[in-house]
């Protein structure tokens, strides 16, 4: 699981540097790109994918005690911020296109729906797994093991990571 | 095994963490970002408080504070040199 953390970690990191590398050559595009995005809808995503980081957080402290029900709970809020997060981001880009800007309209949008488009991606599977762990935890069985929740743990706070980057990447380079 | 007995800073229970990391959000989201901060200065800030919060989130919500150190290096060297990678950028442009 760290190995496949660290491969897509590393492949971001390039997305990055080839975004800032574009960003050397154009910085007057990248800065009119940028004023084209609403940076308060960016902040406040970033605080809805923190907050259910810290759900999923609290979901395996109430797991570890087993507090089956207050673990459901947490993990319900947890799974609720990443579709949030995800309508959130659906609505950004219809708002874009309907503007104008697709990822043909140059270098700063073809990264932006690029950078943002896989990290939804993995957001999306990110709460699918999440709501497959919430409807087991909904039916406990005898035997139960924590190494499955804690890879999709890590996997979750990964995303809500590369966010904390991506979003002032993209919003707030000035 | 008893937890009362770790220290309080090295414990970083997840809600500690979490308003860490919303408090630093809102300041670089809404105050960092003002025209009145310099946009060097700003971007600056802003990238530092960035790898403070990816440290964060590798080190108490991932849960590598207390792993081997090999894993914890990879990821922490991480969270230092992709913010100060981008910023290097940024003054080079």
């Amino acid at each position: 699981m760290w190995v496949l953390i660290a491969g897509d970690m590393v492949i971001f990191s390039l997305l990055f540097g080839s975004f800032m590398s574009a960003r050397m050559k154009h910085p007057e595009v990248f800065e009119t790109g940028r004023h084209a995005l609403d940076f308060h809808r960016g902040g406040i995503n970033t605080l809805l994918l923190l907050t259910s980081s810290w759900c999923v957080a609290m979901t395996l402290k109430a797991l570890r005690t087993d507090r089956d029900r207050a673990a459901l709970r947490w993990l319900g809020f947890g799974i609720l911020g990443g579709v949030a997060f995800a309508v959130s981001k659906v609505l950004e880009y219809v708002a874009e296109v309907h503007s104008g800007h697709t990822p043909a309209s140059g270098d700063f949008f073809m990264y932006y729906f690029m950078m943002t488009g896989i990290h939804l991606a993995h957001v999306i599977v990110g709460t699918l797994v999440l709501s497959v762990f919430w409807f087991r935890l909904r039916r406990p069985t005898e035997q139960r093991s924590l190494a499955g929740f804690e890879s999709a743990a890590v996997f979750w706070h990964m995303v809500d990571l590369l966010w904390v980057v991506l979003f002032p990447l993209l919003y707030l380079v000035r | 095994m008893s937890t009362v007995s770790v220290p309080f800073r090295r414990r970083q229970q997840p809600t500690v963490v979490w308003v860490l990391l919303m408090a630093a959000t809102v300041t670089t989201t809404w105050l960092l970002s003002k025209d009145a901060v310099g946009a060097t200065t700003g971007t600056g800030a802003t990238f530092a408080l960035v790898g403070w919060k990816v440290r964060l989130i590798i080190l108490d919500f991932m849960e590598l504070r207390h792993a081997p150190w090999q894993l914890r290096l990879v990821f922490e060297a991480w969270s230092a040199i992709v913010p100060a990678i981008i910023f290097g950028f940024y003054l080079a442009t």
